[in-house]
C-alpha cells in the first residue's frame, strides 16, 4: 500500500476510528494511542485485505479488536467516571447538542466493553448481519442485546 | 428514541488531523500490541537458540564434556521444531479477525506463550543444574581425583531448594505479568458469549 493512498484511507474513515477510539479511550493520552494503533494496523494488515466484506467492515473490526484487546502500554488511568471531556461535533450544532453528545459518550462509557462495541455499531447504522459479521456473535444474540443496551443507554442518558 | 440516538452520534465529529507527518510517525511506530511484542520475542529466542546451542556443544566438546555435549545436541532438534511450530501458530493471530475469533485467538496465544515460559523456566534451571553437575564432576575429577560424597549430597540438597524457590518464583512473575491481562480476554470473551 502506498503511503498516499494510506493517508486518504484514514480521511476517508478518520471517523469512524475516532468514535470508537473515543468510546474506549478514557484520556486524551489513551485516545490517541489508540488511534494510532488502529491506523498502524490498517497499514500492516491492508495487503492481507481481500475484498470479501467492505473495507468499512474490515476497517471496524481491527479498531474494536485495537480496543477491546488494551494495548501493552499501561498507564495510570482516569476514572471513567469523573473524566468527561468536551467531545467535538460538527460546527452548526448548539451547546445544547454539545451537551447531549458528551451525555451519550458519557452513558456509553459506563457499559460493559463489549456492549460498547455492539452500541457503536448500532449507532453507526450497521444492519444485524453486519454487526454479526464484525463482532462474530449471531444476529439473534445482537437483537436481544440492542434492546437491553437502548434501555439502558436511555435511563443512563436522562438520569442525569 | 432510537433516531434521536443516532441522530445525537451523527453530530459528533472527530477533530483528528491526517497530515504527511502523522501518516510517517503512525508507519514508523512500534505496536502496542502485547501479541506482537510476544511473537518478536519468541523470533528472537528462536534465532538466539540457533546461534547459541551449536556454540554450547561446540564448548563442551571443546572442554571434553562429551557426555553434555551429546545431550545439548539431542535436545537442539526438538527445540528448533518447538520453536518453528509456535511462530506458525502466532501466524493464525490476525487483527482482521472478528472480534469473537480475535479474541479467543489472543487469549490462545497469551495461554501458549504462559506456558511457553513456564516450560522454559523448568527446562532451562534443569539443563543449567545438571551442566553444573557434569562440568563440576569433571573438572573436580580432573583436579583432585575423588568427589567427596558427603559435600556432594550437601550441594545437591541445596540446589535442589534453590531450583523449587528459582521456578517458583518465575511461575510468579509470568503470572503477574499476564495473569490479569488473560483473566480479562477470558471475561470479555465470555461476555460475548452470553
Amino acid at each position: 500500500m502506498k503511503k498516499v493512498d494510506f493517508k486518504t484511507l484514514l480521511e476517508e474513515n478518520k471517523n469512524i476510528i475516532g468514535k470508537i477510539c473515543r468510546a474506549y479511550a478514557n484520556d486524551e493520552e489513551e485516545f490517541q494511542d489508540y488511534f494510532q494503533e488502529v491506523s498502524l494496523q490498517i497499514w500492516k494488515a491492508y495487503d492481507s485485505f481481500k475484498g470479501h466484506s467492505k473495507i468499512s467492515t474490515w476497517i471496524y473490526r481491527i479498531a474494536l479488536n485495537v480496543c477491546l484487546s488494551e494495548l501493552r502500554k499501561e498507564k495510570k488511568r482516569v476514572d471513567t467516571h469523573e473524566y468527561q471531556p468536551n467531545y467535538d461535533i460538527a460546527d452548526d450544532v448548539d451547546d445544547h447538542q454539545q451537551e447531549r453528545v458528551n451525555a451519550l459518550y458519557a452513558a456509553i462509557k459506563t457499559l460493559k466493553k463489549t456492549d460498547r462495541a455492539i452500541i457503536l455499531l448500532y449507532l453507526e447504522d450497521k444492519s444485524y448481519k453486519e454487526m454479526a459479521n464484525i463482532l462474530g456473535i449471531t444476529t439473534t444474540n445482537i437483537g436481544v442485546k440492542i434492546n437491553r443496551l437502548k434501555q439502558e443507554l436511555k435511563s443512563k442518558m436522562y438520569a442525569g | 428514541m432510537q433516531d434521536e440516538l443516532k441522530n445525537i452520534w451523527e453530530s459528533a465529529s472527530q477533530p483528528v488531523e491526517i497530515s504527511d507527518e502523522k501518516v510517517e510517525k503512525i508507519i514508523n511506530k512500534k505496536s502496542l500490541n502485547l501479541v506482537e511484542k510476544l511473537t518478536k520475542a519468541v523470533r528472537f529466542e528462536h534465532i538466539f537458540n540457533m546461534i547459541v546451542s551449536p556454540l554450547l556443544v561446540a564448548i563442551c566438546v571443546w572442554m571434553e564434556v562429551y557426555k553434555l555435549a551429546l545431550i545439548l545436541s539431542a535436545m537442539l532438534i526438538p527445540i528448533l521444531l518447538y520453536y518453528h511450530f509456535l511462530i506458525e501458530k502466532l501466524y493464525n493471530h490476525r487483527i482482521e479477525l472478528n472480534v469473537y475469533e480475535y479474541l479467543k485467538e489472543s487469549y490462545a496465544t497469551l495461554k501458549r506463550f504462559i506456558l511457553h515460559y513456564y516450560l522454559a523456566a523448568i527446562f532451562i534451571l534443569l539443563i543449567s543444574l545438571y551442566a553444573g553437575y557434569e562440568l563440576g564432576e569433571t573438572m573436580l575429577g580432573n583436579h583432585v581425583g575423588v568427589i567427596d560424597q558427603k559435600s556432594f549430597n550437601e550441594d545437591i540438597y541445596y540446589w535442589s531448594v534453590v531450583a523449587i524457590i528459582s521456578i517458583a518464583l518465575a511461575y510468579f512473575f509470568i503470572y503477574l505479568l499476564y495473569g490479569r491481562k488473560l483473566r480479562r480476554l477470558k471475561k470479555i470473551i465470555k461476555e460475548l458469549e452470553s
